[in-house]
């Protein structure tokens, strides 16, 4: 795809990294609250950092650790597509052709970014963790209270797939509103809306968990943690794709017949 | 041979009617303008020309395809609507070879020759974003233009350009029109327009209505 190097070139590299290196500190930040457990490993620390927060139990930290992996995403991902058509429409698409042509490469961009980002942040908060414990491939059950023995390479490819389709769903549908809205920061807020009424309608246990949107990503609230839970990462990796190919249909449906102006322009 | 063809098109946004009825047929090698207040519909009208918008009803065909059903975009057409935006933390000259990196029509000599072309230095390495109103508009007309398009869309392209920019702009519109390049311009000011255009339309109340039909009535 030619255009791709234009797309990648959108994103704001530098700040993403930047957001990354938070992510060092909340490795570290987790090992040093499990210094007092005698055994404790880098990788006990950094399933503490990704595990989400617990059910019924609202800990401020555990939810911002979860929080910010996201938050920080969606903030410097969410203007993009609209600067692309609002502010850069005449000069890139006809260049490009049709509509779906721009949205199939911001699509395809936006996956390399997220696994990208994902990636570099799985590793960040390994890498912050490593600082203060030993990298021993070893993630201890006790400690977490999972319902089995995991392999700390298993777990990482779970995570990393749960997280990232998390991500990209919550990105896609942040960036469709955005262009319907034709306001970036309105997109921004109404998933951060969903996620929060998400999570407190899971940690009330008001709705199943596993029907929220957002909360595919929440470890502690799997079958891993709790027997009992229904809500197996099978389950959350399927909810992802669903979602995401809803998404991507709607999307695609009404971008197609998309008038591309601002609301500031069509005053002017 | 008409290059633009508007038939009847009107455009409403939220039960609010921006364009009504408007037909216009632009011949081949002319700067055509188009003035009006605020809100008028003017960018609206360019951006329908453009295929970017669609119209609510009425066809419109550039160089005889009818855009939205042969085309989605007109084909050899360069355009500049509203403030021009860029990539920000990019150079001048990176942003418009990422573009032309799109379609391949063009190399990194010609973007630097429509960079010149415009009045700017190619190998100024600034972010976009230290650039004033003034260079995004010429860079925004080197984007326009650096392709060689038969047809130039442009909104207003001596907006924020200063009195000696404004020359140079004018003297580059008589140049590609020389060249054979059919122009659609917007304009506030009266005199640019009379002193550009081959013929000047007054957008009023979203309808449009010919400087010289309104001229020969006043008469």
């Amino acid at each position: 795809m030619r255009h791709l190097a234009w797309h990648l070139h959108t994103f704001r590299w530098r700040a993403l990294a930047a957001s990354v290196g938070v992510f060092v500190l909340a490795g570290w930040y987790s090992a040093t609250r499990l210094s007092s457990v005698t055994e404790a490993t880098a990788w006990d620390a950094w399933l503490l950092s990704l595990q989400g927060p617990r059910p019924g139990n609202l800990v401020l930290l555990d939810v911002t650790q979860w929080w910010l992996l996201y938050v920080l995403f969606l903030y410097l991902t969410g203007d993009i597509p609209n600067a692309d058509l609002l502010a850069r429409g005449e000069g890139l698409l006809p260049r490009l052709g049709s509509r779906r042509h721009w949205w199939v490469g911001k699509l395809a961009a936006l996956g390399i970014l997220v696994m990208a980002y994902t990636a570099a942040v799985l590793i960040a908060i390994l890498g912050g963790a490593g600082a203060r414990l030993p990298m021993t491939s070893v993630i201890h059950p006790e400690i977490f209270g999972l319902t089995r023995t995991v392999e700390p390479l298993s777990l990482v490819v779970a995570v990393f797939l749960l997280v990232a389709s998390t991500l990209l769903s919550l990105a896609v549908l942040q960036w469709f509103l955005s262009i319907l809205w034709r306001n970036a920061f309105q997109g921004f807020l109404a998933v951060m809306g969903l996620m929060t009424v998400s999570l407190f309608l899971g940690m009330s246990r008001l709705v199943p968990a596993r029907w929220l949107p957002g909360t595919q990503s929440i470890l502690t609230w799997h079958t891993l943690y709790d027997a009992q839970a229904d809500f197996s990462i099978t389950w959350s990796l399927l909810y992802n794709t669903t979602l995401l190919a809803v998404l991507l249909a709607v999307s695609f449906k009404s971008i197609v017949r998309l008038d591309i102006f601002s609301h500031r322009a069509h005053h002017t | 041979m008409f290059v633009i063809q508007l038939d009847a098109v009107s455009k409403k946004i939220h039960d609010r009617l921006i364009l009504e009825d408007v037909s216009l047929d632009v011949p081949a090698g002319a700067i055509y303008g188009i003035r009006g207040p605020n809100g008028a519909g003017k960018s609206m009208l360019l951006r329908i020309v453009c295929g970017l918008v669609i119209p609510t009803n009425g066809t419109v065909r550039v160089f005889g395809q009818v855009i939205g059903k042969d085309r989605e975009f007109p084909d050899h057409t360069g355009a500049l609507i509203d403030a021009p935006g860029f990539l920000p933390h990019h150079s001048g000259r990176r942003n418009l070879e990422l573009l032309a990196m799109i379609r391949r029509q063009i190399g990194p000599d010609e973007v630097r020759a429509a960079i010149r072309r415009v009045g700017l230095d190619p190998d100024d390495r600034r972010p976009v974003r230290q650039y004033s109103t003034g260079m995004r508009q010429r860079l925004g007309l080197a984007q326009a233009i650096m392709e060689h398009p038969k047809l130039l869309v442009l909104d207003e392209p001596t907006r924020g350009i200063d009195v000696q920019g404004v020359k140079d702009v004018h003297a580059l519109l008589k140049a590609l029109k020389d060249e054979g390049v059919t122009i659609l311009l917007t304009s506030h000011d009266e005199v640019e327009t009379r002193l550009l255009c081959d013929e000047v339309f007054l957008l009023e109340g979203g309808r449009l209505i010919s400087e010289t039909v309104r001229a020969s009535d006043a008469d």
